[in-house]
Order: C-alpha cells, then sequence, then structure tokens
C-alpha cells in the first residue's frame, strides 16, 4: 500500500510537469500580449517603448524554455509569481479565493448526495413503476440542460420571481443557496442515475438469490449487502466531481459573481493573466491525482476483496 | 418493504421476452432516427421558415413580450426571438457534427495504431491522454478557447485538444482485443500487409462503437459549444446562435425574461433529441452483440 502510494505520488510530479509544460507552450502560440493588456487594463494606450519595458519586466523576451524553468524554480520555492494586473502575489490571491470555492463545493456535494443517494435508491428499489419512470423522465431532461441557462433559471424564479434570495452574491450564507442548486440540480440527475443502475446490478448478483433462499429480510438485503458494494462505484463518480468543483465551477461562480478560483481564473483568461492561469492549472492537475489517489485508497478499505488480495500476496 | 426484484422466469420466456424487447428496441431506433433527421433537414433550411430575419433590426417593436405576431417576443434591438432560435439551430448541430467527425477520425486512427503496434509509441501516447484527462472539459477550453481568441474555429480547436482522447482510448482497447483474434493470424498468414489487416479486418470491428460513441457526444457537444458561446469564446453577435443569444438576454431577465427562457427551451430540447437518439442507438447495439 505504502509502495502504491509513493507510486502515485511520483505519477503526480510526472502530470503536473507534463501539464504546466503543455499550458506554457499554448500560451506561447497565442496572438495577444500581456504587457499590452497590462496597459489597457489601466486605461493607458503604451508607447512602443513602455511596451518594451514591461514585457523585459515582466520576462516576456525570454526565450520560452528559460522562462518554463524560471517559473517551475519559483514554484518549488513557493513562489507561483505575480499577478500580471494588480501585482498581488497569487499565493496570496489563490489562498483568499479558496475559501469561497470550498465553501461552494462542501455545500453542493453535500445536497448532491443528500438528494440523490435516497432518490437513487428508492427508484432502484421501485423499478419500472410510476415513480422511477417519473423520475428518470427528470434526470434525462436535467442531463440536456446547460450549466449556464440552468443557474439563470435559478436565479430567474428564486431571485426574480420569488425574491427568496440575493441576485447579487455577497458572499454570505443566503447568496450561497442559489449558485449551490445550479451545481447540484444537474449533479443530482447523474448521480441518482448512477445509484439506481449500481443498486440494480447489486440487485441481480446471484448473492441476492442465495441470501433470500436463507430467509434474510428485504431490508437486511438492501442496507447490509447491496448498498456497501454499490457506494463503490459511486464514491468514484464523487471524486471526479470533487475534483471539477474544486476547480471552480467558472461558468457558475461568473454568474453568481461568487469571488472563488473559478471566476478567478476567467478573469485571468480575458486579462491574459498568465501567470495566473499557470498557477490555476497546477492547482487542477494536484487535485486531479489527489482526488484519484483517494478514491483509490477508499476502494481499497471498502472492498474487501482488495485486502485480501494483498495479505495473500 | 417490497419486494426487491423478481428473479428472471424460466429460459423459454426469457427467450420469448428477449426477441420482443430486441423488436422494441428496434422500432424506437428509427423512431427517434426519424425524428433526429426530420430536426437536422429542418434545422438546415430554417431561413425559410423563420417568419422574420434574424439579424435585421427594427427598434420600433424592442423588447415585446410573446404575441402572435412574435410568438417568444423580441429582443432588445427587436428581433423576432422565435427566428433567431430556428435560425441558430442549424448552426448549433453543424459544428458540433464536423468537430465529432474530425475528432473521432483523429481519435481512431491513433488508438487504432497504439493498439496494434503497442510499444514505446503507445505508452507515451496513453500517458499524454492521461495528462489530458487531469481537466475537466469545460474549464479545459475555456482556458485555451481564451488563450486562442474568441472565434467559432478556436472554441472547436479547444474543445477537440480534449476530446479526441476518449476516442482513442475506446479505438486503442477494441483493436488491443480484436489483434489477438484467430482471423488475424489467418490474414497475416496469408500475407495482407499490415495496412490491410488495419483497414479491412481492425477498423470494421472499431468502427460500430465509435460511431455509438459519436452520437452519444452529440447533445454534449452541442451543449460545450453553446456554453463558450455564452462566455462570449465562439459565435460572436449577431449571429443568431442560442448561447449568444443567452447571453445577451442577462441584462434583461428582469424586463424581458422571454429572451432567455425560449432559446435554453430550444437547447434543451435540441440536446434531448441527440441524446436519445444515442442513448437508443446504444440499445440497438447492445441486443444484437447477444
Amino acid at each position: 500500500m505504502k509502495r502504491y502510494i509513493a507510486q502515485r505520488l511520483l505519477q503526480l510530479i510526472i502530470v503536473i510537469i507534463g501539464v504546466t509544460f503543455l499550458t506554457f507552450f499554448v500560451t506561447t502560440l497565442t496572438p495577444s500580449d500581456a504587457a499590452e493588456m497590462h496597459f489597457l487594463s489601466m486605461g493607458i494606450l503604451p508607447s512602443e517603448e513602455e511596451l518594451e519595458a514591461t514585457r523585459e519586466k515582466f520576462g516576456l523576451n525570454d526565450p520560452f524554455l528559460l522562462r518554463y524553468f524560471n517559473w517551475l524554480g519559483g514554484v518549488i520555492r513557493g513562489d507561483f509569481g505575480q499577478s500580471l494586473m494588480d501585482q498581488e502575489s497569487i499565493m496570496t490571491k489563490f489562498l483568499r479565493k479558496l475559501p469561497m470555492t470550498l465553501i461552494l463545493t462542501g455545500a453542493t456535494l453535500l445536497l448532491v448526495v443528500i438528494v440523490s443517494f435516497p432518490l437513487g435508491v428508492f427508484i432502484a428499489v421501485y423499478s419500472n413503476r410510476l415513480p422511477d419512470y417519473l423520475t428518470r423522465l427528470i434526470m434525462f431532461i436535467g442531463n440536456a440542460v446547460p450549466g449556464f441557462w440552468m443557474s439563470l433559471m435559478v436565479m430567474y424564479f428564486l431571485g426574480v420571481q420569488l425574491k427568496l434570495f440575493p441576485i447579487i452574491g455577497r458572499g454570505d450564507a443566503e447568496s450561497l443557496v442559489m449558485p449551490m442548486l445550479s451545481l447540484a440540480i444537474p449533479m443530482i440527475c447523474s448521480y441518482t442515475r448512477q445509484v439506481r443502475t449500481a443498486v440494480l446490478e447489486e440487485l441481480s448478483g446471484d448473492y441476492i438469490v442465495g441470501l433470500r433462499s436463507r430467509g434474510v429480510g428485504e431490508g437486511r438485503i438492501l442496507f447490509a449487502h447491496v448498498l456497501p458494494n454499490a457506494m463503490i462505484p459511486i464514491v468514484n463518480m464523487l471524486g471526479l466531481s470533487l475534483g471539477g468543483l474544486l476547480g471552480g465551477s467558472t461558468i457558475v461562480e461568473s454568474i453568481y459573481n461568487w469571488k472563488g478560483i473559478g471566476s478567478m481564473v476567467v478573469g485571468a483568461i480575458g486579462n491574459r493573466d498568465y501567470p495566473i492561469i499557470q498557477c490555476y492549472v497546477l492547482w487542477m492537475s494536484v487535485i486531479y491525482v489527489l482526488s484519484n489517489l483517494l478514491v483509490d485508497i477508499s476502494h481499497y478499505f471498502m472492498d474487501p476483496q482488495l485486502r485480501i488480495r494483498e495479505t495473500v500476496r | 418493504m417490497a419486494k426487491l426484484k423478481q428473479a428472471p422466469a424460466g429460459g423459454e420466456i426469457r427467450l420469448k421476452r428477449g426477441l420482443q424487447r430486441g423488436t422494441v428496441i428496434r422500432i424506437k431506433f428509427y423512431a427517434i432516427l426519424t425524428i433526429a433527421i426530420l430536426f437536422v433537414l429542418f434545422a438546415m433550411n430554417a431561413e425559410h421558415f423563420a417568419p422574420y430575419d434574424p439579424i435585421a433590426n427594427d427598434y420600433a417593436c424592442s423588447l415585446q413580450p410573446p404575441s402572435a405576431e412574435h410568438i417568444c417576443g423580441t429582443d432588445k434591438l427587436g428581433r423576432d426571438v422565435y427566428s433567431r432560435i430556428l435560425c441558430g439551430a442549424g448552426g448549433s448541430f453543424s459544428m458540433a457534427f464536423v468537430m465529432l467527425i474530425f475528432v473521432s477520425t483523429i481519435g481512431t486512427t491513433i488508438g487504432m495504431l497504439c493498439g496494434y503496434f503497442g510499444g514505446r509509441f503507445d505508452v507515451i501516447m496513453m500517458r499524454f491522454v492521461d495528462v489530458l484527462l487531469a481537466f475537466p472539459d469545460t474549464v479545459f477550453a475555456i482556458a485555451v478557447a481564451g488563450m486562442l481568441g474568441p472565434g467559432v474555429l478556436n472554441a472547436v480547436i479547444a474543445l477537440g485538444l480534449l476530446s479526441w482522447t476518449s476516442f482513442a482510448r475506446m479505438a486503442r482497447s477494441l483493436t488491443a482485443s480484436v489483434r489477438e483474434k484467430d482471423f488475424i493470424a489467418q490474414a497475416r498468414f496469408n500475407g495482407a500487409s499490415t495496412p490491410r489487416i488495419i483497414l479491412k479486418y481492425i477498423f470494421p470491428n472499431v468502427a460500430p462503437q465509435i460511431i455509438v460513441m459519436a452520437t452519444m457526444r452529440i447533445g454534449g457537444t452541442i451543449l460545450s459549444l453553446s456554453s463558450l458561446s455564452f462566455l462570449g469564446l465562439a459565435s460572436q453577435p449577431p449571429a443568431p446562435e442560442w448561447g449568444v443569444m443567452v447571453s445577451e438576454s442577462k441584462a434583461y431577465m428582469q424586463t424581458a425574461p422571454w429572451m432567455m427562457i425560449y432559446p435554453g427551451l430550444a437547447l434543451v430540447l435540441t440536446v434531448v433529441i441527440f441524446n436519445l437518439l444515442g442513448d437508443s442507438l446504444r440499445d440497438v447495439m447492445d441486443t444484437k452483440k447477444q
């Protein structure tokens, strides 16, 4: 197990180097100029000399590989550079935005689990009957709804029509509800389907027939045998969603003006603020590898077969 | 508590039900295919059905609510929302379609080569695919499209950079399993060249799954492209594109909600049709396999 974790951490380093190199390469291909954007954002039309001096200052004139290794060296020392827009240290900026994204992620995942697990189990037990058909129809349509439109509709009905929540985000608990719902509804749609499939899969297993023939009660079969096994694929999915949400749900965050990682990176993309984009890409790859690792470790604890295999070996 | 699930009935009955199920699935597939084809034909010729010019301004009837003349209302510039929705259908579909053909061709080619030859090229390629899969696709597409600059072509490139990977993965694993079959050894023994083996014997075994996968992706691709348009990274105003229309409507949410609601509904309807098509095509393939 220890060796396995070490292996995965090594893989983390490879993925990070690969991904950051790739994004660095993409930034060199772009036609727009960060130095120019720097002046334009302050409302100044720069002269050619000023542009040249700023390019020199930001190190934009250095060769591509030198810039990449300079950046990588900084990251190892814990220095992610400064934002090209407001000269703020990216580490400070990032740490200021992170709690907002963490709150939104936590609240969304909690809601998704609370709603979709019982619902998924329920429609699996009553599969191919009216509640099942109805829920599946809604879920199918829900899967086809674009995220940006979902956010706007939630905002329109709950914020504009019913006036339940503030339309302009203030960062407090009240403003959390609408972004959370906008993120959670599409996820609930896919999770409920997945839970249903996983539970049905387990219910059709031979061991269920065995349990029934031994006179084990239906409730006990469901809660003690089916659910623990059905959880494994779901935990897998939760790990992936966690990664996606921690990356900041770009669209929802920017629609609700939720000041997290996602809206930060959308702003940075618009301003060609490359150091921030780089930092974000780094964060994404760390999250991805770590959440995968977490999923694998949880399998180890949830699936006795894996543990037995290891002791036998 | 209700009985969880009935055990399947005896063999004979199961067979009979299986046949019936196959027929039902096939009928369902053809019905949805017909709807999808009609939709595409309609979308491609939408200009003839639109009652108004989708991009002509008419300030006299700006921000009108839905009425008999403008059944989905009008926008800020007095353009008929219904006509704009109709004319936006073709663009959404054809962008997604062209992109998927392109992406699945590249992915399948790379995947088949990896699966057939294996070795170092395969290992490097699959690690590269792993790296690309590290990103949630919309975020990656937003970043790349943002860096390349706004435009339909750039948006398609940005989405394409990630989406070929799943085709490559599937083509690779299918190829690797077909490669070990006896008929490939037979073909090689009879002197068939490597390109011939790949094209004549491996490709036909890979293609059906790839087609199913591509069909199932149409809906999702339309969604991703419209999200990029919504963020101002793909189609640009005044183009009658659904994402652009919803984006333009944001400022009028309180005064003219119809500008936001109808293009979104059109998008949902389109994606539902293509998701149904993908699912039912998969079901048909599954019953054939059995």
